[in-house]
C-alpha cells in the first residue's frame, strides 16, 4: 500500500472535528492526521455551552469524545496546542509543544473568538467573553448575581440564559433596535423581547454601552443616555471575530476570514479553511450547519475528489430555542428591499409571528417565531428559491396544522445545526439500523445540536419504520428545560440533598411553582430519603400529612393494612371523629376509612389519639393493598391473600413513588379485590401467583399486564420488590405505571427485573430497602416533633 | 428613608419568625383573612381567600414571588394580588414592613373597599 497522507488540521472546534469524522468516514486506512486544538480540553458542541452554563449538561453530554477514541482511531491529538507558524513551502506546522510536523494537506479549522469592543472598563475584573469552556468555567467560578450582557444577538440570549438559570438578575443592552437583529426582522424581535421579558430578563436596546464602571471589580455599566446599570458581572457578546492572524503570518490572502475558493482551498497550495475562520465569496458563517456543509466538500477535496465537490456557498438557516422562545430564521428575513413583499402571520396574543419574504415571484427569507411548524419545509423553500405560491399555505396555515402531513422533499434540511436532510436521516434509518432517536443522532449528527428538530426526526423514524417511536424526553422542569433524568445527573454528580440546593446549582424550581413537589420527589428518591426535607417545596398535603377539602380543612385516613380491622381501631376511630368534629366518617374504596373536615390545628392529636400509621391517602405514595378473605375464610380461595396483601403492605408503605400506587392481592382467580385494574396485583392461582402490573380504574381502565407467574409468596416479594423500585427511579413524576410500563414496554421490564443472573433485580432490591430503611410514618415522627414553626397553625396573631 | 414613616393603619401581626423562609401562615386582621407570606424577597401580605373557589392562599407553595393555590393551582403575583391566569380577579395587596422582628401590615387600603 501506498504511503497513508498525511493531513494536518488546526483546530478542534465544531468544524475541525467534523473535518476528521470526515476523512475518518472515507477511508481511514489511507490518512494519517496530526489533529491540533488549542483549548486544553477535547472536541465539544459549543452550541450547547449555555446549557453546560446552566448545569444543566456535563462535558460527557457536549460530545467529548474520550482520549482512547482517538488512539483507537490513530489520530494524532495534541490538546492545548496552538498551531504556531505554518511553512506552506516546505509544507511543515510547528505547534507549540515545539514540534515540527509534515503534512500533504493542511486544513485550517481555527473558528473564531469573541470580539470585544474598545468599551472602557473592558479589562476589569468581572468582565466576560461567551465562547469556550473556559470561558464559563471562569465565569460561574465568579458567581455571578447581577450581570449585564452586551449584546442582545443570538449569544447574549444565550448568555443571558444560562447566567439565569445559574440565579442571576440578568439585563441585556444591545445598540440594534430589536434583539437579534441578524435573524429576525423588526416586529419578531419585538415579540421576542416580550417573552424573554417574562423571564424577568431587563432589556434594553438602541442602548450605547459606554463605561464599565467600578474599581479594579466591575460595579455596574452605564449607558450612552446616562442610564447605570448595577452589576457584579458583565458579559460581552458583540460578535466574532474570524482567527486569521496565523493563516495572515503565512502568506495566505486573508479578509475578514481566510479566504477559500470553491473548494474551499485557500491561495496556499495544499491548504484549506472550514468553518467560521473560513470566507467563501465575501460571506462568513458564524453558524454550525454552513461549517458542516463545507466540511464535507473539503473532507473530498482533500482526498483528491477535487471534480465531484464544489461548495456552493450557504443560506445561513437556523432553528434554534432562545431562551424557551423556538425560533427559525432563514435567508433574507428583513425584505426592506422595493422589489420584496412579504407573507406575514401574526398572532402577538400567544406570541406567534410567522413570515415569509419574496422577491420576483420566489421565496427568499422566511422568520418564524413562537410556532416554528413547517420549518425545514419553509427552509428548504428559501434555499431551492421556491415559487412563493407553494409556501402560502404553509406560512398562513399554521392554525389549521393541515401542512403538518405536507410531504417534506429528501433533500430538506431537518436539522440546521448540524446541515442534516432527510434523505440522509432515512439512509440511516435504512441502511444502518438506526432506529431511535438517539441512534439516527449517533449516525447523522440530527438532533445533536439544540435539539430543536427532534420532533421531526420522531416523524421521519414513523414513516420510515412505519411504527410509533419513543416520545423524546419530557421536561420536568419546563423553565430550565430539564428532564428527570437530567435532574438525576446533575443531583448525583454533585451530591446535592435539597431543592433548593439543585435550584442554585441549576435553576430547576426557581421560576415557577409547577415543578417544585416533583423536583422534591426525585430528590428525596436520588438520595433514598437521606435527604434534606423542605417543607416550601411540598404541597400542603404533604406538609401536613392529610388532605385538603374545598373547604380547607383535612381529611385523615388511618393505614388499615390489607383492609383487616379490629374493635378496638374502630373505636378509636369513632372517638377522633366524635372528638374533633368530623363531617363525615366513609369507607372508602381502598378497603379502609376515612374521616373527613377535621382542622389542621387539631391534625397532630387526632394522629396522637388514633395512635395509628398515616394511610398516606393525601400524596405520590404506596396507598393501600386491598385484599380478600382467602384461604383463611374462603371456600374457593387457593392463596393465602389476606397475609400476603399485609406482608405487601408493610414492605412497602412509607415509601413515596412518581405517582401513587395501588395493589391488590386476591387469593383465586375470581379477583375479588381487583387486583387485575391495580398498579401492583397478585392473585393466587393452583401451584403458584401471578403478578400483574398497571392496570388502572380510575380515569381510563386498562387490564394490568402479567409480569411474571412465580411459585411462593416470597417470589411474589422479590418479584414485586425489583419493580417497584424499577417503577420509583425510572417514571416521569406524575407518570402512573399504567402509562409507565406501556412507555417502556413490558418486554423490557421484565428483561431488567426478572433476570436474577445479571444481579440487577437483587441490586434494585437493595436499593428499595435503604430507601425504606430511611422512610417512616411521618405521622409519628410530627407528633413528636414539628418541623417548621406552628406548621399546623390555622390562625396566627392578627387584631 | 424606611416606608414605615409613612402615614397608614399598621397593624402588627406575628413575629417574623412564625414564618418560615418560602411559607405562608393565615392569620386574621378585622375579620378578614390576610395571609402573610415570607420570600426571598422579604415578606409580603394579599387577601388569603382564593378568588377562584376560596381556597386558602397561604397554605399554598411559593416560588419567586408567587404563591399557586393548594387546590387548583392557580398562581397569585404576592407583590399586587393579581392572578396570574386570570387578569380580572385579584386578591387585596397589603403593604408589610418588619420591625424589631415583628411582621407589620398596613391595611387602610381596606378602608378603600366597599363594605
Ligand atoms: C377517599 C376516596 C374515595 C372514597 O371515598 O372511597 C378517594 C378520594 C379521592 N381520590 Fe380517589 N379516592 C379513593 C379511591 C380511589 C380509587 C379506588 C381504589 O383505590 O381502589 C380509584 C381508582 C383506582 C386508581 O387509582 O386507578 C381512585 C382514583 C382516583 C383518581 C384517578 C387516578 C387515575 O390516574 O386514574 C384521582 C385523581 C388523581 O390521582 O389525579 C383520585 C383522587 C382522589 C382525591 C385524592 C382528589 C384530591 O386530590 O383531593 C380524593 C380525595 C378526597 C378528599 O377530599 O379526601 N382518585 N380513587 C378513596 C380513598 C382510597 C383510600 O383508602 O386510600
Ligand atoms: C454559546 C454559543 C452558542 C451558539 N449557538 C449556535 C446555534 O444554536 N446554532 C448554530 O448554528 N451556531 C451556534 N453557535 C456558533 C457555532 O458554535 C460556531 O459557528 C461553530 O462553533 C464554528 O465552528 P468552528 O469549528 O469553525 O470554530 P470553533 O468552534 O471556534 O473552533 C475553533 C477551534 O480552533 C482552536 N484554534 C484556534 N486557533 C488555533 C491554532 N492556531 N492552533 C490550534 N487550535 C486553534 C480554537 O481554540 C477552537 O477550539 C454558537 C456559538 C456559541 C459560542
Ligand atoms: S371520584 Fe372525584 S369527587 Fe369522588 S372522591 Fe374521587 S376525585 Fe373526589
Ligand atoms: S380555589 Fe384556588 S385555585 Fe381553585
Amino acid at each position: 500500500m501506498s504511503e497513508r497522507l498525511k493531513v494536518a488540521v488546526a483546530g478542534n472546534g465544531i468544524a475541525g472535528a467534523a473535518f476528521v469524522d470526515e476523512l475518518l468516514k472515507e477511508n481511514p486506512e489511507e490518512v494519517s492526521i496530526t489533529l491540533y486544538g488549542a483549548e486544553k480540553v477535547g472536541t465539544y458542541n459549543r452550541v450547547r455551552l449555555s446549557e453546560y452554563m446552566a448545569g444543566a449538561v456535563g462535558l460527557e453530554e457536549l460530545g467529548m469524545r474520550p482520549k482512547e477514541w482517538y488512539e483507537e482511531c490513530g489520530i494524532d491529538l495534541r490538546l492545548g496546542v496552538r498551531v504556531l507558524e505554518v511553512n506552506t513551502e516546505k509544507q511543515r506546522v510547528s505547534g507549540s509543544d515545539g514540534k515540527s510536523v509534515a503534512y500533504d494537506k493542511l486544513v485550517f479549522a481555527t473558528g473564531s473568538e469573541s470580539f470585544v469592543p474598545p468599551i472602557p472598563g473592558r479589562h476589569k475584573e468581572g468582565v466576560f467573553v461567551f465562547r469556550t469552556v473556559e470561558d464559563v468555567e471562569r465565569m460561574l467560578e465568579a458567581t455571578p448575581e447581577r450581570a449585564v450582557v452586551v449584546g442582545g444577538g443570538l449569544l447574549g440570549l444565550e448568555a443571558a440564559w444560562g447566567l439565569v438559570a445559574r440565579g442571576a438578575k440578568v439585563t441585556v443592552v444591545d445598540l440594534a433596535g430589536h434583539l437579534m437583529s441578524q435573524q429576525l426582522d423588526k416586529t419578531a424581535g419585538i415579540m421576542l423581547r416580550r417573552e424573554i421579558e417574562k423571564m424577568e430578563v431587563g432589556v434594553r436596546l438602541g442602548a450605547f454601552t459606554e463605561e464599565i464602571t467600578g474599581g479594579g471589580k466591575v460595579r455596574g455599566v452605564r449607558l450612552r443616555d446616562g442610564e447605570e446599570l448595577a452589576a457584579d458581572t458583565v458579559v460581552i457578546c458583540a460578535g466574532i471575530r474570524p482567527n486569521v492572524e496565523l493563516a495572515q503570518a503565512c502568506g495566505i490572502n486573508t479578509n475578514r476570514g481566510i479566504i477559500v475558493d470553491d473548494h474551499l482551498q485557500t491561495s496556499a497550495c495544499n491548504v484549506y479553511a472550514v468553518g467560521e475562520c473560513a470566507e467563501h465569496e465575501g460571506v462568513v458563517y458564524g453558524l454550525v450547519a454552513p461549517a458542516l456543509e463545507q466540511v464535507r466538500v473539503a473532507a473530498r477535496c482533500v482526498l483528491g475528489d477535487k471534480e465531484v465537490a464544489s461548495y456552493r456557498g450557504s443560506v445561513a438557516s437556523a432553528t434554534l430555542k432562545v431562551m424557551g422562545v423556538d425560533v427559525t430564521s432563514a435567508g433574507n428575513v428583513y425584505g426592506e428591499e422595493e422589489d420584496s413583499e412579504a407573507i406575514v402571520s401574526s398572532d402577538p396574543l400567544n406570541g406567534v409571528y410567522r413570515k415569509v419574504v419574496i422577491r420576483n415571484g420566489k421565496v427568499v427569507g422566511a422568520v418564524l417565531l413562537g410556532d416554528v411548524s413547517g420549518a425545514p419545509q419553509l427552509t428548504t423553500a428559501v434555499r431551492r428559491a421556491t415559487p412563493a405560491e407553494e409556501v402560502v399555505e404553509l406560512t398562513l396555515g399554521s392554525a389549521t396544522k393541515a401542512f403538518e402531513t405536507l410531504p417534506l422533499s429528501d433533500d430538506a434540511q431537518i436539522c440546521d445545526c448540524n446541515g442534516v436532510s432527510k434523505e440522509q436521516i432515512v439512509v440511516a434509518i435504512t441502511k444502518k439500523d438506526a432506529n431511535s432517536i438517539s441512534a439516527v443522532g449517533a449516525a447523522t449528527k440530527a438532533g445533536t445540536g439544540c435539539g430543536s428538530c427532534k420532533p421531526l426526526i420522531k416523524q421521519i423514524l414513523e414513516e420510515a419504520l412505519d411504527t410509533p417511536v419513543e416520545e423524546e424526553k419530557n421536561h420536568l422542569c419546563k423553565c430550565m428545560r430539564l428532564s428527570s433524568e437530567d435532574i438525576r445527573g446533575i443531583l448525583r454528580e454533585r451530591k446535592i440533598r435539597s431543592v433548593s440546593a439543585l435550584g442554585e446549582a441549576c435553576g430547576a424550581g426557581k421560576a415557577c411553582p409547577d415543578c417544585k413537589v416533583g423536583l422534591a420527589y426525585v430528590v428525596s428518591e436520588v438520595n433514598a430519603n437521606r435527604h434534606e426535607e423542605e417543607r416550601h417545596a411540598r404541597h400542603i398535603n404533604d406538609r401536613v400529612h392529610a388532605n385538603i377539602q374545598k373547604d380547607g380543612t383535612f381529611s385523615v385516613v388511618p393505614r388499615i393494612h390489607g383492609g383487616v380491622t379490629n374493635p378496638d381501631q374502630l373505636r378509636r376511630i369513632a372517638d377522633v371523629a366524635e372528638k374533633y368534629g368530623a363531617r363525615m366518617v366513609k369507607i372508602t374504596g381502598g378497603q379502609r376509612l376515612d374521616i373527613l373536615g377535621l382542622k389542621k390545628k387539631d391534625l397532630p392529636r387526632a394522629w396522637e389519639d388514633l395512635g395509628m400509621p398515616s394511610g398516606f391517602a393525601y400524596t405520590k405514595a404506596v396507598r393501600t393493598v386491598k385484599t380478600c378473605v382467602g384461604t383463611d375464610f374462603c371456600r374457593y380461595g387457593v392463596g393465602d391473600s389476606t397475609g400476603l396483601g399485609i406482608r405487601m403492605e408493610k414492605a412497602f408503605e412509607n415509601l413515596y413513588t412518581p405517582a401513587k400506587v395501588k395493589m391488590g392481592c386476591s387469593g383465586c382467580p375470581r379477583n375479588c379485590a381487583e387486583a387485575t385494574v391495580k398498579d401492583i396485583g397478585v392473585v393466587a392461582v393452583e401451584g403458584g401467583w401471578k403478578v400483574y402490573v398497571a392496570g388502572a380504574a380510575g380515569m381510563s381502565v386498562r387490564a394490568a399486564d402479567e409480569l411474571a407467574t412465580v411459585e411462593n409468596p416470597e417470589e411474589v416479594m422479590k418479584v414485586t420488590s425489583a419493580f417497584l423500585q424499577y417503577y420509583r427511579e425510572n417514571a416521569e413524576y406524575k407518570e402512573r405505571t399504567y402509562d409507565f410500563v406501556p412507555r417502556v414496554g413490558l418486554e423490557k421490564i421484565r428483561s431488567v427485573i426478572l433476570d436474577e443472573e445479571s444481579g440487577e433485580p437483587e441490586r434494585l432490591r437493595r436499593r428499595l430497602r435503604e430507601a425504606k430503611e430511611a422512610s417512616f410514618d411521618p405521622w409519628e415522627v410530627e407528633r413528636q416533633q414539628n418541623k417548621t414553626k406552628n406548621q399546623f397553625a390555622g390562625v396566627i396573631g392578627g387584631e | 428613608m424606611s416606608s414605615w414613616l409613612k402615614v397608614g393603619n399598621w397593624v402588627k401581626v406575628c413575629e417574623a419568625e412564625d414564618i418560615p423562609l418560602f411559607e405562608g401562615r393565615r392569620t386574621q386582621i378585622k375579620g378578614l383573612y390576610v395571609g402573610v407570606f415570607r420570600t426571598e424577597d422579604g415578606f409580603y401580605a394579599i387577601g388569603d381567600v382564593c378568588p377562584h373557589m376560596g381556597g386558602p392562599l397561604s397554605d399554598g407553595i411559593i416560588t419567586g414571588t408567587e404563591v399557586s393555590c393548594p387546590l387548583h393551582n392557580r398562581r397569585v403575583v404576592l407583590k399586587t394580588g393579581e392572578m396570574k391566569d386570570d387578569l380580572l380577579c385579584r386578591v387585596p395587596a397589603f403593604p408589610v414592613e418588619v420591625r424589631d422582628g415583628m411582621v407589620y401590615v398596613d391595611v387602610s387600603v381596606l378602608e378603600e373597599i366597599p363594605a
